[in-house]
């Protein structure tokens, strides 16, 4: 009796005149040996064919269509063979030909039988039209219970890296929906691996983690569009997300295939046209607490997994090829304030988030998670509490709803094998006096142990910050000969107006320079604390400082060439707030950031236009001299609730090796510049603001760059 | 007076009644699976899914088995007992147009199998038989329809009458992503 079936594609009835059932008739499908349509026939059929064998069948099937069987099997064959990944020894060639034509490999892989439910699966298969002789399918037999009999291990990462095409996880666990309940799992062996993300610049078509490699330079080694040739752009397909909530999510690109978001939902695209694979729907709980729109900046991969960090902080895992959900793990209440941002961080076996909501009074944190089953591995709080180093820095319970909001994704480096986050603003956002004391680990870049979540170290931008400005910055992971030396840093610009160069083993502050017009800082002490103005805090009077509460730059990338050696930004030039404090209590789920008597607690300077403006600048990462500028943006005179996260916004920056810097703004000018001198060789107007990070990929050997604008993705490639 | 007006108004609310009923259902709509009471053995029907039914080679579930049948992962939300007992014993009764298998011929010869996600006038989006997603042009093919779509298998005669039990008393445990 046979217990194995194939999936449709395999199950071809057979057309013979040798039958001689009369148990009934019906009308039998006649098809050639690659399946096409060749006649309808009235043939004998049988539910039970016991007066006609299957080998027999099998063999008038076999004999009847060997000739063009041969070549396609053939064919098939060999890819099969090339990437099926079975365990070598006499009958694998066999089985790869006759069972490639109909399944992948790891229907085969995944099972463990007897000998003769093996027999009986592969009689079912010849009965559905796998081809081959009588000796062919004891060789099958022999091969398959020699190899995946009931006494051998059940399936795991060993079989899931024979078979190139089994599921994300190679799991151990049998679990068909609590996947992985083994804890043993060290990550996938198919799909991205942890290798492949290392080693992303070995395959630079690709776009397979938020910052494009794990250092975060979002820098691409392809150089197809070059200077010379960058005026021959020419958009290549739109995807037009049904999203009116600014469209800020980064796109991964693996290998032909686009993952993005349509605002909660998931998409996966064909890169060459934009054409629609599958899309997976999300709808958050209508009492997420959202301070700034429905936003996700991104996902990360892993395997054959999608991750998605959702705007009412969830966590969600989903497979890449289909869109199906595999786990869903609360990571925060999003009715006390929480939220997700950021596109996730994936490192070795591990899913890295950070929550957001510290206008809402959260006690942020960033938090690993496994990333089979979704279940917390570590978790590293941004408000230092009872037992943890830094609680000194807060005043009486204020560490409780302190903030430290992760709006953006960090870096890795697997050297050092920290992970390097940004850290938001204390809360409440304007009025430090309920929260005295340095406020750690609030403002400031962190380096946490990848495995374990432990601080390594930390350097704090604004200690007791009052002016919202959050240190989540993208940290880019250099390598650069410092003062005669080389040495691993972070380069780093942060809201505060300031570009600063770290080293990233072990935070020693380099260097710290201004990069805009400021005026709260008036120098640094010898390790790099803030020697504040003392005017330059929050008052209930209204205190003017450089720059605004959006920050001298902000969330988007920037962007360091190593062909150039000079590091970008957009760069918000001008802007100020005037920051008026006022008192505030806590309320589970309520703002919470101490605003003044303005509405809106601040309110910006009204002044010339022209004097306010967003540029890109190149600056020397060794002195943070600005080596050239070029203006993106011009000023804006008023900040209005509607539209302002577009309003201070800007994209990212891309370089490439062919020295070109793609970025654009929130005019809706994409832009390609020369690198090496800021200037303008190819615009686009593209109708909306942009506030991503434009990625670049090829596909079949075609360069391709990326943008959102307004609320679509625009893909150009040359003509 | 005509009792013509009579009948014609009791056949409108004859006829109202039976849309309604139509679409609201004559009786209680049938718990889904997960939801009832189904006796049988879990353990064991999940040894059945994953062994001697073979389902996963064409079934999916969570992260293992085969992409190219319909995913089970949350069958018991969407089917009651009756009908998943109805799909093992005469699953052709209905199939779901989305797991009909496409073929694709190109100019040179290749041919590829799979499940045919999406298409328009110029372009076909598939996951093929390697659990890849790929494109064609349709320029570059010669070939592309849908195969004839042979049937899964009754488990009828396949599995006795206490395993169909078990399998099924395993399946309406399958309600979908583990949320945590």
């Amino acid at each position: 009796m046979s217990v194995f079936t194939t999936g449709p594609w395999c199950a071809m009835p057979i057309t013979t005149g040798e039958s001689s059932r009369s148990q009934g008739t019906g009308k039998g499908i006649a098809l050639n040996s690659r399946g096409a349509f060749l006649s309808a026939s009235t043939v004998p059929l049988s539910a039970s064919p016991s007066n006609v064998t299957r080998r027999a069948r099998r063999h008038a099937l076999w004999m009847r269509h060997s000739s063009l069987a041969d070549l396609v099997f053939l064919s098939l064959a060999l890819t099969a063979h090339a990437q099926s990944g079975l365990p070598d020894g006499p009958g694998r060639a066999v089985v790869e030909r006759m069972c490639t034509t109909c399944h992948g490999l790891n229907v085969v892989t995944g099972q463990r039988m007897t000998k003769q439910h093996w027999a009986d699966q592969v009689d079912d298969m010849v009965s559905r039209g796998a081809v081959g002789s009588d000796a062919d399918v004891r060789q099958v037999v022999e091969y398959l219970s020699r190899n995946f009999g009931k006494d051998k291990p059940p399936a795991g990462n060993a079989e899931a890296a024979a078979a190139p095409e089994s599921s994300v996880s190679g799991a151990r666990s049998p679990s068909a929906i609590r996947t992985g309940e083994s804890e043993e799992w060290r990550g996938p062996k198919t799909g991205v691996t942890f290798e492949r993300i290392l080693n992303a610049n070995k395959e630079p078509q690709n776009w397979l983690t938020y910052g494009g490699t794990y250092q975060s330079l979002h820098y691409s080694l392809l150089n197809q569009v070059t200077p010379e040739n960058a005026g021959n752009l020419e958009l290549k397909w739109v995807f037009q997300a049904r999203w009116l909530d600014p469209y800020e999510t980064t796109p991964l690109v693996v290998d032909g295939v686009l993952y993005t978001m349509q605002g909660d939902d998931v998409v996966a695209l064909d890169a060459t046209t934009g054409r629609l694979f599958w899309i997976y729907k999300y709808t958050p709980v209508s009492e997420a607490r959202l301070c700034c729109g429905r936003i996700s900046r991104g996902l990360a991969i892993l395997g054959d997994t999608l991750y998605m960090a959702a705007v009412d902080a969830h966590l969600i895992a989903i497979d890449a090829k289909t869109g199906h959900p595999l786990w869903d793990t609360t990571v925060a209440q999003t009715t006390s304030g929480y939220t997700m941002t950021v596109a996730p961080l994936v490192i070795k076996d591990k899913v890295i988030v950070g929550v957001a909501g510290g206008e809402y009074g959260i006690r942020g944190f960033i938090v690993a998670y496994n990333a089979h089953t979704g279940r917390e591995a570590w978790r590293f709080y941004t408000t230092a509490g009872p037992g943890d180093p830094g609680r000194d820095s807060w005043g009486g319970d204020s560490w409780k709803h302190g903030g430290g909001s992760v709006w953006a994704t960090g870096s890795y480096d697997p050297g050092t094998n920290l992970t390097y986050w940004g850290v938001g603003n204390a809360g409440p956002d304007y009025n430090g006096d309920v929260r005295p004391g340095d406020n750690l680990y609030t403002s400031t870049m962190v380096a946490l142990d990848a495995d374990t979540g432990k601080l390594k170290w930390h350097y704090q931008a604004n200690p007791h910050n009052e002016f919202d400005w959050d240190a989540v910055q993208v940290p880019l992971l250099a390598n650069m000969t410092w003062h005669g030396q080389p040495r691993k840093v972070i380069l780093w610009a942060d809201r505060n107006g300031f570009f600063y160069v770290l080293d990233r083993a072990t935070g020693e502050f380099l260097l710290g320079k201004a990069f805009v017009k400021q005026n709260w800082n008036v120098g640094f002490d010898k390790n790099g604390r803030p020697i504040m103005d003392p005017n330059a805090k929050s008052s209930t009077e209204g205190t003017l400082i450089f720059p605004d509460n959006q920050g001298g730059t902000n969330w988007f990338n920037p962007s360091f060439s190593p062909r150039t050696g000079l590091f970008y930004l957009n760069a918000r030039e001008n802007y100020s707030t005037i920051f008026f404090k006022g008192p505030q209590e806590y309320e589970e789920g309520d703002r919470y950031d101490g605003r003044g008597h303005h509405p809106f607690g601040f309110r910006a300077v009204v002044g010339d236009d022209d004097d306010k403006y967003t540029a890109v600048r190149a600056l020397d990462p060794h002195t943070g001299e600005r080596k050239w500028e070029f203006k993106l943006n011009t000023g804006n005179s008023l900040h209005t609730f509607e539209g302002w996260q577009t309003a201070f916004g800007a994209a990212g920056i891309l370089t490439t090796a062919s020295d070109l810097l793609f970025t654009g703004g929130r005019e809706g000018t994409f832009v390609a510049l020369d690198a090496r001198n800021g200037s303008l060789l190819w615009k686009a107007t593209l109708g909306g603001p942009m506030i991503m990070n434009p990625v670049t990929y090829a596909v079949h050997g075609k360069q391709y760059i990326a943008i959102n604008a307004g609320t679509s993705l625009f893909v150009f490639g040359l003509r | 007076m005509s009792s013509w007006p009579i009948r014609i108004g009791l056949g409108a609310i004859v006829v109202s009644g039976m849309l309604f009923a139509q679409e609201h259902g004559a009786g209680p709509h049938p718990k889904s699976a997960n939801e009832a009471q189904v006796p049988g053995d879990r353990a064991h029907g999940r040894a059945i899914f994953e062994g001697k039914g073979a389902c996963l080679s064409c079934h999916r579930a969570g992260d293992r088995g085969s992409r190219m049948g319909p995913n089970l992962s949350d069958i018991a939300t969407q089917r009651s007992v009756d009908e998943l007992q109805k799909a093992l014993l005469d699953p052709n009764r209905e199939v779901d147009s989305e797991y009909r298998l496409y073929r694709v011929v190109t100019t040179d010869g290749r041919e590829i199998t799979g499940r045919l996600l999406n298409q328009d006038v110029y372009s076909l989006q598939m996951l093929d038989s390697k659990e890849q997603l790929v494109v064609f042009q349709k320029s570059s093919l010669r070939e592309f329809n849908f195969v004839q779509t042979p049937p899964m298998p009754s488990y009828r005669d396949k599995l006795s009458s206490e395993e169909q039990t078990d399998l099924i008393a395993y399946l309406a445990t399958l309600a979908g992503v583990v949320k945590q």
